[in-house]
C-alpha cells in the first residue's frame, strides 16, 4: 500500500496532458490507483473523485465535465472487454487490468456508465492479483491510428 | 435520455473496440430489442472535425493535440471516436440527418 498522500499526488499527477487521447488518459487514471483506491462519480455537472486516509474521506474536483467522464468510462470497458472478452457491457461492468507503467501490479475496476449514473472505483489497494488470461494489449498510441486513415472513411453509430 | 450521439471512425482503430463488439455489448443490456446492429453513417469530414473539437476541448488540455491538424491526426486524439456533445456539430448533424447516406448492418 503506498501512502495515501502519494495517492492524490498520482492522481494529480495523472491529470498531467497526455499526446496519446483517450485511452493515454484512462491509462494515467489506472496508473496512478496502483497501490490504492480511488472512486470517481458524476456529482451534477462536475466529476468528483474521493480517496479515503484513515477513515477519513478526501473529494476532489476532477478537470473535465461529466461528457468528457463518460469518454473515460467507455474506454474502460473497452479494456475489461480486451482482457477478458465479453465480461462487461457498455454500461456497467468489472475486471481487472494491469497498472499501465507498474507492471504487474493490478487494478480492480468496477463501472457504471449510463444516463442517469456515472462512476468508476478503481482499486489496487489489495494484494498485487495476477492477471493471468486477462493481460491487455498496450495502449495504442497515435501512431498506431495513422492520420488520414478516416477522411473517406465511414462512421459507424455506436 | 440520450446525451449525445457517438460514432467509431471507420477504418480506424478505436479506444472503445469495435462498433460490432460494442453493439452486442449493448444488446445484451436490452434483450427485447432485437438484437445488435450498426448504422453507418457517411458525416461529411467538416463536422466530423467541429466534433472532434468539441470532444477534445471537453478535456481542457489534458489531450495534446494541434487542434489545427489534420483530421485524421484529430480523430486519433478522439481515440478513433466521434463524439457529438449538445453544441453545434450535433446542431449540424441532426440538421442534415436526413440527407446523409447511410446503411444498417446487422452484427453476428
Amino acid at each position: 500500500m503506498i501512502s495515501p498522500q502519494t495517492i492524490s499526488d498520482r492522481v494529480r499527477q495523472a491529470f498531467m496532458p497526455t499526446p496519446l487521447g483517450v485511452a493515454g488518459l484512462t491509462d494515467q487514471l489506472i496508473g496512478a490507483c496502483a497501490g490504492g483506491g480511488v472512486e470517481f462519480e458524476r456529482v451534477g455537472d462536475r466529476c468528483a473523485y474521493r480517496w479515503t486516509v484513515g477513515g477519513e474521506t478526501h473529494e476532489g474536483t476532477a478537470p473535465f465535465p461529466p461528457a468528457a467522464f463518460r469518454t473515460v468510462l467507455a474506454r474502460v470497458a473497452a479494456l475489461c472487454n480486451e482482457s477478458r472478452p465479453d465480461s462487461v457491457t457498455p454500461y456497467r461492468g468489472e475486471g481487472v487490468l494491469s497498472a499501465p507503467g507498474h507492471a504487474p501490479a493490478a487494478v480492480r475496476v468496477r463501472f457504471v456508465n449510463t444516463p442517469d449514473q456515472q462512476r468508476l472505483t478503481l482499486d489496487g489497494a489489495g494484494p498485487t492479483q495476477t492477471v493471468e488470461g486477462e493481460r491487455r494489449s498496450e495502449s495504442p498510441g497515435v501512431e498506431t491510428w495513422p492520420p488520414g486513415a478516416v477522411s473517406a472513411a465511414r462512421r459507424e453509430h455506436i | 435520455m440520450a446525451e449525445n450521439v457517438t460514432f467509431t471512425a471507420g477504418g480506424v482503430r478505436s479506444a472503445l473496440g469495435a462498433a460490432a463488439a460494442y453493439a452486442r455489448g449493448k444488446a445484451e443490456t436490452f434483450p427485447a430489442e432485437r438484437g445488435p446492429a450498426v448504422v453507418a453513417v457517411d458525416v461529411p469530414d467538416d463536422v466530423v472535425r467541429q466534433a472532434a473539437l468539441g470532444h477534445l476541448a471537453l478535456f481542457n488540455g489534458l489531450i495534446s493535440c494541434n487542434m489545427t491538424a489534420d483530421l485524421g491526426e484529430l480523430v486519433a486524439a478522439c481515440g478513433g471516436v466521434v463524439q457529438f456533445d449538445p453544441g453545434p456539430a450535433l446542431d449540424r448533424l441532426l440538421a442534415t440527418w436526413g440527407t446523409l447516406s447511410k446503411e444498417i448492418r446487422g452484427v453476428p
